[in-house]
C-alpha cells in the first residue's frame, strides 16, 4: 500500500470500519427479514438491510471500535415477533 | 499510567456527572467505582456543603493532582460546579490543609454543563492530560481539556534545588542536575508553593548556576526553562490559559487567548485515508505547545462519533464540539 507522507507530525487515519451479522431463520428454515441498526444511545437508524431469502445470512457495516455498543432488531413478519439484540459489539 | 478513556457515558443529572468526573479521573471506587478502569490522578482536596461526595451540589468542588507521567509535575485542578458549567481551575500548587492554592492559571468558567437535563460524557487521559466532552444536553457540543502541554517551545526539563534559595544578587544555586539545553544568559523559570518568577542565568557549573533572585524559595523549588501547563478556558476553538506569561513571568492576569488555529488537512481520498494535524497552541506571546492525544481534522464525510483508526494502529474518536471545531480524540 503506498503511503503518502504529508508531514513528519500529521497522521493519516481513515474510518474504522467492522461488520456486524447474523443468520435469520423461522422454524430452521431461511428467512428474509428487515434488519434495524442502532448505535449506542441514538434512536435514529444507524444502519438498515434485509436478510437473504435464500441462507437467511445478513451483513451490516458500521463504523466503530471495542466501545460502541449496537441494538440490533430483527422485525417480524408485518412488525410482529421481531427479535431485539442488545450491547452487540464488535472487535 | 495507561491512557484511560470514558465512552459515550449517559448521567442522568449534572450530580451525576460531577461525580463520574472525579472518580475516572482519580481511578477510584467512590460513588462510581473505576477503580480498575480510571486514569489514576489523586484526589487531593474536596469540599461538599452536604458533607457527602454522593451528593454534590452547586459551589462544591475538588482538586485533583498528578506528578505528570514523568512524575516530578505539579498538576493541581479544581473542579467547581458553578451555574451552567463545571468551572475548571489550573493551580500550581494546592495546600490541602488550608483548602487554598497558589498561582492559579484559568479563572474563566470553561467546561459548559447546563444545570439541569441529562448528559453525555467522554472523558480521555493520562497522567500528563485529560480533555473532556459532553454532548447531549445543550445545543453544542463542550470540550475542555487542561494538564501539561507536549513539546513546549523551550526545554521542560525540572532542576531541583535541594537547599533553600535566598533572594539576592549573584546567588548560587545547588541543582540536581544542569538541564543541557541552560546556558549563561538564558531565562528560566523558578517556583514553588508561594512564588514564582524568571530569573536570567549569570554563569552555569556542573551542578549549579548563578542568579539575580527577587524572592525566596524553599528546598525542593523547581527551575525549568518552559513549564508548558494549561487549562483550555474555553469550549470553543482552543483558546487557553497559559501558567506564566512567557514574557514577564507574571502569574496574574494570566493569558486567556482566543486564537483560531490554522492547519485543518484537506482528507486525502487516496486509499480512504484522511489527513489530521496535531494542535499547536499559538498565541500573541509565542508557541506554548501541542495539545496531548488530540489532533484537529476536517468534518467532510463524518459523524459525530465516528471512530478512525491511524496508519500505525491508534483509533480515534471523531468528536465535533461547539460550531466549527472538529477534533480526533485518541480512544483504546
Amino acid at each position: 500500500m503506498s503511503v503518502l507522507i504529508i508531514s513528519d507530525n500529521a497522521v493519516l487515519c481513515r474510518l474504522r470500519t467492522a461488520v456486524i451479522s447474523g443468520t435469520v431463520t423461522v422454524n430452521g428454515a431461511p428467512a428474509s427479514r428487515d434488519i434495524l441498526a442502532y448505535k449506542n444511545d441514538d434512536n435514529n437508524i444507524y444502519a438498515s438491510t434485509r436478510s437473504s431469502g435464500a441462507d437467511g445470512i445478513w451483513e451490516i457495516e458500521v463504523i466503530g471500535n471495542h466501545n460502541d455498543r449496537f441494538r440490533v432488531i430483527c422485525v417480524g413478519d408485518d412488525g410482529e415477533n421481531s427479535q431485539i439484540y442488545e450491547h452487540v459489539t464488535v472487535a | 499510567m495507561p491512557y484511560a478513556n470514558l465512552v459515550q457515558q449517559p448521567c442522568a443529572d449534572k450530580s451525576e456527572l460531577f461525580c463520574r468526573l472525579r472518580d475516572f479521573i482519580c481511578k477510584r471506587a467512590g460513588t462510581y467505582d473505576y477503580s480498575a478502569s480510571g486514569i489514576g490522578w489523586t484526589l487531593h482536596d474536596a469540599s461538599y456543603a452536604s458533607g457527602n461526595e454522593n451528593a454534590p451540589a452547586l459551589n462544591d468542588w475538588f482538586v485533583v493532582f498528578s506528578p505528570g507521567e514523568r512524575g516530578n509535575e505539579d498538576l493541581f485542578f479544581r473542579f467547581v460546579w458553578v451555574s451552567g458549567y463545571i468551572k475548571i481551575e489550573g493551580w500550581l500548587s494546592w495546600d490541602s490543609t488550608v483548602h487554598t492554592g497558589a498561582h492559579q492559571y484559568n479563572t474563566s468558567y470553561n467546561f459548559y454543563i447546563a444545570d439541569a437535563g441529562s448528559y453525555t460524557l467522554w472523558i480521555y487521559g493520562d497522567l500528563d492530560a485529560i480533555s473532556m466532552h459532553e454532548t447531549t444536553n445543550a445545543s453544542y457540543n463542550y470540550r475542555c481539556a487542561f494538564g501539561k502541554l507536549a513539546n513546549t517551545g523551550y526545554d521542560d526539563t525540572i532542576a531541583v534545588s535541594s537547599a533553600p534559595v535566598s533572594a539576592g544578587t549573584a546567588v548560587t544555586i545547588q541543582l540536581d542536575m544542569i538541564p543541557p539545553d541552560w546556558s549563561a544568559g538564558d531565562k528560566i523559570y523558578i517556583r514553588d508553593s508561594n512564588g514564582l518568577e524568571i530569573i536570567t542565568i549569570t554563569s552555569i557549573g556542573s551542578s549549579s548556576i548563578v542568579a539575580n533572585v527577587s524572592s525566596s524559595y524553599i528546598a525542593g523549588c523547581k527551575l525549568q526553562k518552559d513549564i508548558g501547563y494549561h487549562c483550555q478556558s474555553s469550549y470553543y476553538n482552543f483558546s487557553m490559559a497559559c501558567v506564566a506569561n512567557r514574557t514577564t513571568g507574571a502569574v496574574a492576569p494570566c493569558y486567556s487567548i482566543n486564537a483560531n488555529i490554522n492547519g485543518y488537512a484537506n482528507p486525502d481520498e487516496l486509499n480512504g485515508y484522511r489527513g489530521a494535524v496535531p494542535i499547536h497552541i499559538v498565541a500573541a506571546d509565542g508557541y506554548y505547545g501541542q495539545l496531548r492525544h488530540t489532533l484537529l481534522c476536517d468534518n467532510s464525510s463524518m459523524t459525530d462519533g465516528d471512530v478512525l483508526i491511524a496508519q500505525d494502529g491508534t483509533m480515534y474518536r471523531y468528536l465535533q464540539f461547539y460550531t466549527s471545531a472538529y477534533c480526533l480524540v485518541k480512544e483504546v
